[in-house]
């Protein structure tokens, strides 16, 4: 039996660890990545159950089937063992099609997982293709931005990676990647393991092994063959797509080699943003793109906010209604874009006199997806300042007891909370960050 | 002082007249609904979340498959599981927790026709988490006897506020309970770590208060006895402490 001194010692210590857990910089990323992968699956639940289900006599017949090919299965299982699988991959839980397949990435960050180990996080603002894949590697194309990658050491492994006129080989290693075509900038940092790297000011083929840091400038203008495409491509593209992380296809290095998968990618991984920057005759001949405004009320958020990055960000918040810009606001909220989420919801602030909700949205967004604690602090207390008895005063309330937690304003907001609404979501954690 | 935005203006300071405005105010994606509904005489679909709902109605929405219902759910309780799941597994890499919460929620949306109680909507999810969390540690556990089988562990990231002690505490905390039953280490950490109260412990784990109370007896046994004996956690439940003030 433990004394109640030893519990009293248990609760000590129970709550210290509490409050080192929640100082773990990663848990925000956790929700964030979880909320996107359970949309994914259940999207993928309902497509499933809408498909033409199999009678009811299949299953019996398909298990007599089954037991008069058992013997031959088991030695097709060793076939199958023997024989390396084709390589198939998943960023969060949606598969690709490995084929020509662009991912992007704007200001958030995801991770690519193949089936042989292998994964690749890429960082914000990056976009790759996957190509020639087989079931040892695949060859993939870096056009812009930085990328962590984790080749599963398999001992046959081949994977490539290409990044504007510079060549990777690798085996099975760990290492950064990063290019820029604007400056012409490669960056290569291994971690773990070897690899093969070749291109200009690199004299044949050279090893980078671990630990080693490679920086490499070359003239963008000078860059051969295809990375000519890619300095023509940004320079006739829209800077301001390029900020927001959406670049045209002509900017991919290869370009030329690549019309047969890339157009096929899906829409929220490829993030394309179609045909902006094709020639001024075939425009003439195109229907006018649908407003933004129509876009989200037919449900198309994707469309909606490319829509709006056509228009301009400022000028469709300037001309827009009350109503349209809190669609907006929460169409952008839930595309991933909180910067716009903000400008829509600071517009309506200021612009249409809204109070109350507005506050609680701008912290949600701020804690949730910018990462600005101290900023939503500011808003949630804004938002039980201006509306007390409003509907979202106990999540505010308790937003501001997880977000202060471990301080004197986290305990004045958790017994206030706790006062407010014992049953309430936070009321577990707000006791814990009393103790 | 509330952040640039505009200038004050009453809660109530929204005129009858401008109807379409006061509903904004109220719920934009009503209105919005609303608005298309009168426009095309059809049930729009929705594609943006409520800002807040009753949990009767989040479960409404659930069963009738409605995604803002799901979305809804995830943001008023993701953040609590999150925690509660972090707290009682301890060393978790953050996509492990990242997996188990995609779980829980996926269980809990899929299956929301069996929840008949919609006041208990977080005790429920707590249900789901509990059973998930010990999966997880059962999981782990048996793989654990493969010599060969490295889990990779990727160094612990923390804000900069936490000291040294703490971290070597916390380390030393999960790590001890790795050697008390799995059952044991759940109902331990919900209580101590989690701040639980013993009923909802019960209630979480489907087990009758007795059995928790039985192992949560065993547990603070065991982890007491292994804890006077482990350098770093030693102090903690020994003399004195070593909680700063």
């Amino acid at each position: 039996m433990v004394a109640t001194m030893n519990r009293t010692k248990l609760d000590e210590l129970g709550a210290a660890m509490a409050q080192v857990s929640d100082a773990r910089a990663d848990a925000p990323r956790a929700v964030h990545g979880a909320r996107q992968r359970l949309r994914e699956s259940l999207a993928e639940k309902r497509a499933r159950r809408t498909a033409p289900r199999a009678a009811r006599w299949v299953v019996p017949a398909a298990v007599v089937g089954l037991c008069a090919v058992g013997g031959a299965g088991v030695l097709g299982a060793a076939w199958w063992l023997a024989e390396p699988k084709p390589l198939t991959a998943h960023v969060e839980s949606r598969s690709l099609a490995l084929s020509g397949d662009w991912i992007s990435t704007a200001a958030e960050t995801k991770q690519l997982r193949f089936s042989d180990g292998t994964t690749l996080s890429l960082h914000p603002e990056t976009r790759l293709q996957l190509r020639e894949t087989s079931p040892r590697g695949a060859s993939v194309v870096l056009a812009r931005g930085r990328a962590l990658a984790n080749v599963e050491h398999t001992g046959k492994a081949e994977w490539r990676f290409t990044a504007g006129p510079f060549q990777v080989r690798v085996t099975g290693t760990e290492f950064d990647l990063a290019w820029d075509p604007d400056t012409g900038v490669f960056e290569l940092a291994l971690h773990q393991g070897e690899v093969l790297l070749e291109g200009p000011q690199v004299e044949g083929t050279r090893a980078i092994r671990k630990g080693d840091y490679v920086k490499i400038e070359v003239e963008p203008r000078q860059t051969a063959g295809a990375e000519g495409a890619t300095r023509r491509a940004d320079t006739e593209t829209d800077p301001a797509h390029l900020a927001d992380g959406t670049h045209d296809d002509l900017e991919d290095p290869l370009q030329d080699e690549a019309h047969d998968g890339a157009d096929t990618a899906p829409a929220d991984l490829a993030d394309e943003p179609g045909d902006d920057t094709a020639s001024a005759g075939a425009d003439a001949r195109r229907p006018a793109p649908a407003r933004w405004q129509d876009l989200l009320e037919s449900g198309q958020r994707s469309e909606a906010l490319r829509a709006v990055d056509r228009v301009g960000p400022a000028r469709a918040i300037e001309q827009a209604s009350a109503r349209e810009l809190w669609t907006l606001a929460n169409a952008a909220r839930l595309g991933g874009r909180p910067e716009l989420a903000r400008s829509a919801l600071q517009v309506l602030r200021s612009k249409h006199g809204q109070r109350g909700q507005t506050a609680f949205v701008l912290g949600k967004v701020a804690a949730d997806q910018l990462r600005a604690r101290s900023e939503a602090i500011t808003w949630f207390e804004t938002y039980l300042t201006e509306a007390p008895r409003g509907p979202f005063a106990e999540q505010a309330l308790g937003r501001l007891v997880e977000l202060q937690a471990g301080t004197p304003s986290g305990r004045r907001a958790a017994e206030q909370y706790l006062e407010r609404h014992p049953n309430g979501a936070y009321a577990p954690f707000a006791r814990s960050s009393l103790r | 002082m509330p952040p640039s935005g505009g200038s004050p203006q009453r809660a109530e300071g929204i005129s009858a007249v401008d109807a379409s405005a006061a509903l904004a105010h109220l719920d934009p994606v009503m209105s919005l609904r609303v608005a298309t509904a009168r426009s095309t005489g059809t049930e729009p679909e929705s594609n943006v979340v409520p800002l807040s709902v009753s949990d009767e109605a989040i479960v409404r929405g659930l069963v009738a498959e409605e995604q803002w219902a799901a979305d809804a759910l995830y943001d008023r309780y993701a953040g609590a599981i999150e925690r509660m799941l972090r707290r009682t597994l301890g060393r978790e890499r953050h996509t492990d927790i990242e997996d188990l919460l995609h779980d829980v929620f996926l269980q809990a949306i899929v299956s929301a026709d069996k929840l008949r109680d919609s006041v208990a909507l977080l005790a429920w999810l707590q249900k789901i988490a509990v059973h998930t969390a010990y999966r997880a540690m059962r999981r782990r556990r048996a793989r654990s006897w493969l010599r060969f089988y490295e889990p990779e562990r990727l160094p612990e990231v923390f804000v900069d506020d936490v000291s040294p002690e703490l971290r070597e505490a916390y380390s030393a905390f999960y790590d001890l309970l790795q050697r008390i039953p799995a059952s044991e280490q759940l109902v331990f950490t919900l209580r101590y770590v989690e701040g639980m109260e013993l009923t909802r412990i019960a209630d979480a784990c489907d087990v009758s208060l007795s059995t928790a109370k039985r192992r949560l007896a065993k547990a603070e046994a065991r982890f007491s006895t292994l804890a006077s004996r482990d350098p770093v956690l030693a102090g903690w439940i020994g003399e004195g402490t070593w909680w700063p003030r």
